[in-house]
């Protein structure tokens, strides 16, 4: 039985929208947890299905090292700095905030991957054409949302969607380190989770004012 | 030693000097992390070619004698960084080690994706520590656009090699990722506000690993990655670099004449990159990169001293060390602006007087940071104690580095970089 490419799009897509949009504490774990998801089917019709275990083994690496080191940054005692989810700067008060420009930077990013997909060929062995579109739209909303950055939680969000929709484009195209080429690419999710978890974690102890 | 044992003495040292100097009360000895990189740097294995990063296998890392070179230059010039600077906090040596290993896995990688993830380290490693140290919109810039540029890069790997690809989308698509993420990590205009910002605005130790590290790394890789590319892609690539790289060189210029005197190293040092990458763009990849090598060298000696804020023992040293910037002989900056110019010059008449008008202006620049100052807090004092005495005699060290190294031009670039 045949895929049908409308559909494993628009998983992508859909997922790339979840990703772009999350905000919070948990972001960079919805984000990569649902690009993962969303770049799977795209990445079982053009490699086969093991190849899927390289974005669902990130994610899952993701959420544990998150965990853990949200919980090992608990056990350390607050200090003054950088919070994740804080704005490094207040921006001026505009006709849009902050979502509502991720919002048009998706839509902006629909032409681009489509343009993408149709016209640029892949493949270290066998040049192959029309399969990038959800890759590519993963990886524009990615760095759409490293530049709309306000918050080093934004950053990681971004750089945890470039690293998986990088690590599926490398093993579209195929060749002999395909894998380990894609493990690399890949573990920049689980980095950023951990290093938001992390920050988040030093920031979860606050001190108790007037006691001491 | 490979390079990858290299990178990990690097980063070593920074985890260990982070963790232990503070806490034994022997911050200063944190020149002691990039001295030790730099011993791991003199026993490293070299082996003959140079690194392209478009085809190697992952594991492959190749350190070849010019690159040894640099990196060597770097690493002294980060030591001296650090004897020169007045406090050394403890966290920014963690910077240090990881930027640094980062930059070495990139510069010696031949596989792409290992030199894209080495340059997202290194820039993802600063633009956190940046944004720790001063959040605000300079050096959140910092995390989006030198991250998103070297993401750029990480897009651009599935595509590589694309020699085989002669016509078509695709080597135009690669050159452009690849021309764009370079010149944003390179800090090139339009993209390149995040550095002049964070160069002016964190004390010099914190920023010092991006112009006495990443960037020239980078500029080296520049140089190389255009050969990996099909004539198509190499035309684009070409185009891009050479008009941001003109643009930065000749704003970046105004900019440093019109500078409060504090900023205006950066404005100089970002001018010199783009004139450097300007040059690469110009199609001759001898003369760009002799150039190049030249004047990141040039800035190795001047930035220790020029990146911190004045103190009263290096007063007279800053000021030497400005006119070893002015591009006028013997001072080393007039070989190195000079191979460039003349790099240029070949593509075009009028790239010529651009690039004459930013020399120009960087001389006058230069002239107006080798004034004496006119604060008075600045003239007063003379830096005296043995801690004034030695960081005097240190900065002497440099500007007298500076000086042979213009005298000596060709024997020192055999020196540093090889008879190659």
């Amino acid at each position: 039985m045949g895929v049908s490419e409308p559909l494993i799009s628009s998983a992508g897509v859909l997922a790339a929208v979840v990703a772009i949009l999350v905000d919070g504490r948990n972001a960079v774990n919805v984000a990569v947890v649902a690009v993962a998801a969303g770049l799977s089917p795209t990445l079982a019709a053009a490699s086969g299905a093991p190849a899927t275990l390289v974005l669902l083994g990130a994610a899952g690496a993701a959420l544990v090292l998150s965990w853990v080191s949200r919980r090992a940054a608990r056990h350390l005692p607050w200090v003054a700095g950088l919070d994740p989810l804080i704005p490094a700067f207040a921006p001026p008060l505009r006709l849009f905030g902050p979502r509502s420009v991720r919002v048009w930077g998706a839509a902006l990013a629909v032409p681009v991957a489509s343009w993408v997909s149709f016209n640029v060929s892949i493949g270290a062995v066998a040049a192959v054409q029309g399969l990038l579109f959800p890759v590519a739209y993963v990886w524009a909303c990615g760095g759409l949302r490293l530049l709309v950055a306000r918050t080093v939680e934004d950053i990681a969000v971004g750089v945890g969607m470039v690293g998986l929709s990088s690590a599926t484009a490398w093993l579209i195209r195929g060749g002999p380190d395909a894998y380990v080429g894609a493990a690399a690419l890949a573990v920049l999710a689980p980095t950023s989770a951990a290093v938001a978890g992390w920050l988040g974690g030093r920031h979860a102890r606050r001190p108790v004012e007037g006691t001491g | 030693m490979n390079p990858l044992a290299v990178a990990a003495v690097w980063a070593g040292a920074g985890v260990a000097g982070a963790a232990v100097l503070p806490a034994a009360r022997a911050r200063r000895l944190g020149v002691l992390v990039p001295f030790a990189g730099l011993v791991a740097l003199l026993v490293a294995l070299v082996v003959p070619g140079v690194p392209i990063p478009a085809v190697g296998s992952l594991g492959a890392l190749h350190l070849d004698r010019t690159t040894q070179g640099l990196l060597m230059a770097c690493a002294i010039s980060l030591v001296l960084m650090l004897v020169l600077a007045p406090t050394i906090e403890g966290p920014e040596l963690l910077t240090v080690g990881l930027a640094g290993a980062a930059t070495i896995v990139a510069v010696t990688a031949t596989n792409p994706v290992v030199w894209a993830l080495g340059l997202v380290g290194a820039v993802g490693v600063l633009a956190l520590r940046w944004i720790a140290v001063a959040p605000g919109r300079t050096t959140l810039a910092a995390g989006r656009v030198a991250v998103g540029g070297s993401a750029a890069l990480l897009a651009a790997a599935p595509f590589l090699p694309v020699a085989e690809a002669v016509t078509g989308s695709r080597p135009v698509l690669v050159s452009a990722l690849l021309a764009c993420g370079l010149a944003a990590v390179l800090g090139l205009l339009p993209l390149g506000g995040w550095a002049a910002g964070a160069l002016g605005s964190l004390r010099g130790a914190e920023v010092a690993v991006w112009p006495l590290m990443v960037a020239p790394a980078v500029l080296l890789s520049a140089e190389r990655i255009q050969l990996a590319l099909p004539p198509l892609g190499s035309a684009t690539f070409a185009r891009i670099i050479l008009a941001m790289g003109l643009a930065t060189a000749v704003w970046g210029a105004f900019q440093a004449v019109r500078a409060h005197p504090d900023r205006r190293y950066a404005r100089v040092f970002i001018a010199d990159l783009g004139l450097a990458a300007a040059a690469i763009g110009a199609g001759h990849p001898g003369l760009a990169q002799s150039g190049g090598l030249f004047l990141v060298l040039t800035h190795l000696v001047t930035g220790p001293l020029l990146l911190q804020k004045p103190q009263p023992a290096t007063r007279g040293p800053r000021r030497v060390a400005w006119l070893l910037l002015t591009g006028i002989p013997p001072a080393p900056s007039f070989w190195g602006r000079f191979l460039l110019l003349e790099a240029v010059g070949q593509v075009s008449s009028a790239l010529l007087v651009l690039a004459l008008l930013a020399m120009g202006l960087l001389f006058l620049a230069a002239v107006l940071g080798a004034r004496p100052a006119r604060d008075p807090e600045q003239r007063a004092g003379r830096g005296e104690g043995p801690r004034g005495l030695a960081t005097q005699a240190a900065a002497w060290l440099v500007v007298a580095a500076g000086l042979a190294l213009g005298v000596a031009s060709q024997s020192g670039a055999t020196l540093i970089f090889g008879g190659s």
